[in-house]
């Protein structure tokens, strides 16, 4: 098993490589921060003293260089508009991304499972199709519409609920609800069709012969053997919301991770760009790695595979 | 099926509590929404606590609750007594400057000459990188008289001063930095203004409680709150909501719902910012349309500006003659801005040989400032009217500011808004149009117009500013470097119930704010 780890941490490294030197490229070929950071009385020297401050001045592999080894030292640098550092903000905002993410995957899990069972079990009924139907308008409608329709509805007009910004669960529950349905839409589909598959084996007709009951079958066998693709699919997702879900955050005013890398990338402060990159593919491979060891829990079929590979 | 009737009993069951928790979140919802703190909604987060770190307009209108500067302005941009009781010119290049007595910071440190001398040495300071250091580059030195006094000297005579510092120059404490180290204003911030800091939450919200000691008199708010809403609707969905009491810098398609509302108000401030089309005229060939100052004024002759004002912008703006908006100082209101005279455009490109009009493109941007893509396509719309066959692109600002800094600009024309902040009528020209400025994109430029702008600069009177500024705008509408437009909305929603005028600076100073019952 710790021969797995240490191959997958390796490969987990160099593609954490490859997108830290993607992030570089991109972000020094897209702009001038000097010009971004000061005000229209600047003249030419201000914006040479500031690149030179920020070692902008320099030949752009000297710069890559010295950006590889400071990350090696764990030393993320400091914000160019802020000038703290890198660290601290990005400690400051991923809590935030944390809380969002996890209550959309509740979101995700309980109703796009529900959904996709309920949707299974009732085959080519009138529930199948309204619930299919649901999250076909659950993938398609774009977030930030459905996010400002429910701002309307539940925070003005009903004034149920706090409209944005940080606070307690009243606050989580119509960004995680916007979040967490768009995933739950894609997971109920493939709930219902690995679930439909499932249903269909021998096993299941075995099961229910035996004489267990419905409630049993469905969720003990039926589910369990169901479940690797969902996992996938829910993996996948938790990581894509950890690396910052921007149009959520954005409209809700959620002060995470998404936020903090979309003000970076349009005032070009190159550090935090580059850290919530590194923060972001750290996430999401480390989301993955686990995703592949619960696998292994799940279908014991695959323990010695993931042993032997 | 039994397991299907259990499962739509589950259901019903997580209905019925989801609808208990609304019903009693909602009363607590309700409770909160009577609040006397002042909650105010900015589309950014500020950049940080300490003055001289940064020079964003998010953070200045924060920042300016907090500290102060040695002048004030109110809200017609008269200059008032500030940190400073009075000021006067000891020789062309000496300003004193008598200061407040009895005044604190807000850890308890005095405040004196000693600090406004440490302020300036700090902000100006090549080490400290502040982005507004280059406005006050003609200071050369401040010397410390006696307690109560400062001196000033200037590189060259700087009648003007006094007007910056009526927006730059925000006084911070020594014995403060001295104690906790450089960088303990950038998460915590102690000035002499009327609100002190409380807590900073990032993207989220800045709290500040009024100051009771404050020498401008106590403020009749006691809490408020800046908080970060970076999206528009979401903004003001909040003010309708009544959780926001005001937001600032709306754009103009949200204006309607403010303003049929009970229970909101759209109030429309004077504005220190100007549209433009500015013409590309980087070392333009002589054989080239825009070559022509003809062409230059006839493009200006084609537009319809009260008709985009009033469909684009909803009516909240005005035409602009020349560079400067009626608040501004020393700006001529005598000079008309162009008429809308689409027979006198075509007349003029006729006389200057391009009778078939001709091609054009117009660099603009898109949600940069609030109604610029649809202002610059009503620009291209009409000017397509006259024969000159308009194209926009529209480009990311960060990519059109750098074209234009560095002089590779590749359209003909560059939409852009210029603010200037200090209310002085001769900054945007200086700025935009005089030939050695760093975003100007007239060179070789106009030899008397750079001329008159530098003696703007260096004006000795208030009279001989006029004077000279009245000059520079009718040569200004003479030569056309660029189609004027006009003014950009400073429109606020606020809560019908609360009284407060917006300042053309922005700044959201809020120590006069109060609730009307």
């Amino acid at each position: 098993m710790s021969e797995y780890l240490i191959r997958r941490m390796a490969f987990s490294l160099t593609a954490m490589l490859g997108v830290i030197t993607i992030v570089f490229v991109l972000l020094h070929v897209s702009g001038d921060p000097a010009t971004l950071l000061v005000t229209q009385d600047a003249t030419r020297q201000d914006m040479e003293r500031i690149r030179q401050a920020y070692g902008l001045d320099q030949p752009l592999a000297v710069q890559y260089g010295r950006f590889i080894a400071r990350i090696a030292r764990g030393d993320l640098g400091y914000s160019y508009r802020q000038g703290v550092p890198v660290t601290e903000l990005i400690a400051g905002h991923i809590g935030a991304t944390f809380e969002l993410a996890l209550a959309s995957l509740a979101v995700a899990i309980v109703l796009g499972i529900a959904l996709g069972m309920v949707a299974a079990v009732r085959r080519g009924s009138g529930i199948d199709t309204a619930a299919m139907t649901a999250a076909l308008l659950g993938t398609s409608m774009p977030s930030f519409w459905v996010g400002l329709l429910l701002i309307i509805v539940f925070g003005v007009k009903l004034g149920w609920l706090p409209i944005s910004g940080y606070g307690g669960v009243d606050h989580l529950i119509l960004p995680a609800f916007v979040l967490g349905g768009f995933y739950a839409a894609q997971v109920s589909r493939l709930t219902r069709t690995s679930l439909l598959e499932v249903l269909a084996q021998d096993y299941i007709r075995t099961g229910h012969a035996k004489g267990l009951r419905d409630r049993v079958v469905l969720f003990k066998h039926a589910l369990r053997n169901a479940a690797l693709p969902i996992l996938t699919m829910l993996g996948l997702s938790f990581g894509q919301m950890l690396g910052g879900a921007i149009v959520v955050e954005t409209i809700f005013a959620w002060p995470g991770m998404g936020r903090l890398a979309v003000q970076a990338v349009l005032g070009r402060d190159f550090p935090v760009v580059q850290g919530a990159a590194i923060i972001g593919a750290a996430v999401f491979l480390a989301v993955n790695l686990m995703v592949d060891l619960v696998y292994g829990w799940v279908d014991p079929r695959l323990r010695g595979a993931a042993q032997r590979a | 099926m039994g397991m299907i009737r259990g499962m739509r009993r589950k259901v019903v069951a997580l209905c019925a509590g989801v609808a208990v928790v609304l019903t009693v979140g909602a009363g607590a919802v309700t409770q909160a929404q009577t609040p006397r703190t002042l909650v105010v909604a900015q589309s950014a987060d500020i950049d940080t606590l300490d003055p001289a770190r940064s020079t964003g307009l998010a953070t200045v209108a924060v920042l300016a609750n907090v500290y102060d500067t040695l002048v004030r302005r109110d809200a017609a941009l008269h200059l008032k007594p500030g940190l400073a009781l009075s000021w006067r010119a000891v020789d062309p290049t000496t300003w004193e400057f008598k200061l407040r007595k009895g005044v604190k910071f807000h850890d308890g440190e005095p405040f004196d000459a000693e600090a406004v001398k440490f302020s300036f040495d700090r902000m100006l300071d090549p080490q400290t990188h502040w982005a507004g250091a280059g406005a006050l580059r003609l200071i050369k030195a401040v010397t410390v008289v006696d307690n109560d006094t400062v001196r000033i000297t200037t590189s060259q005579p700087w009648p003007l001063l006094p007007r910056f510092l009526g927006y730059y120059g925000m006084i911070v404490p020594p014995g403060y930095l001295k104690q906790n180290g450089a960088d303990a204003l950038v998460r915590h911030a102690v000035g002499t203004g009327a609100y002190r800091f409380v807590s900073w939450a990032k993207d989220d919200r800045v709290e500040l409680e009024a100051n009771p000691d404050y020498w401008g008199g106590r403020p009749r708010i006691s809490h408020v709150t800046f908080r970060v809403i970076p999206t528009d609707a979401p903004r003001v969905a909040e003010l309708l909501a009544g959780s926001v009491q005001l937001a600032p810098l709306l754009p103009p398609e949200l204006f309607t719902p403010l303003q049929t509302s009970p229970r909101t108000k759209l109030v429309v401030g004077k504005s220190l910012s100007v549209f433009f089309v500015i013409y590309n005229l980087v070392n333009i060939a002589k054989d080239k349309p825009l070559a022509d100052p003809r062409v230059r004024q006839a493009l200006n002759y084609a537009i319809n500006r009260q008709a985009i004002l009033t469909s684009v912008m909803h009516n909240v703006g005005t035409p602009v003659a020349t560079f400067c908006s009626e608040v501004m100082d020393a700006c001529d209101p005598s000079i008309p801005p162009f008429p809308y005279d689409p027979n006198k455009a075509r007349a003029l490109l006729r006389e200057a040989g391009y009778p078939n009009g001709f091609d054009f493109t117009i660099s603009g941007t898109n949600g940069t400032y609030p109604g610029d893509r649809d202002i610059v396509l009503a620009v291209a719309a009409q000017l397509n009217q006259i024969g000159v066959r308009t194209k926009v692109n529209v480009s990311e600002v960060g990519v059109q500011l750098k074209a234009v800094m560095d002089r590779k600009l590749p359209e003909d024309g560059w939409f852009t808004r210029f603010t200037d902040f200090f209310g002085i009528s001769s900054i945007i020209p200086l700025r935009a149009f005089y030939s050695p400025g760093e975003w100007s994109q007239w060179r070789p430029g106009n030899g008397p117009f750079d001329q008159l702008v530098q003696e703007a600069q260096a004006a000795p009177s208030e009279a001989q500013l006029r004077d000279i500024s009245r000059r520079l705008q009718l040569l200004y509408k003479d030569q056309a470097p660029a189609i004027t437009l006009f003014t950009a909305p400073n429109a606020n929603g606020m809560s019908r119930d609360l009284q407060w005028t917006p300042r053309p600076d922005l700044e959201l100073t809020v120590g006069d704010a109060s609730w009307s019952h």
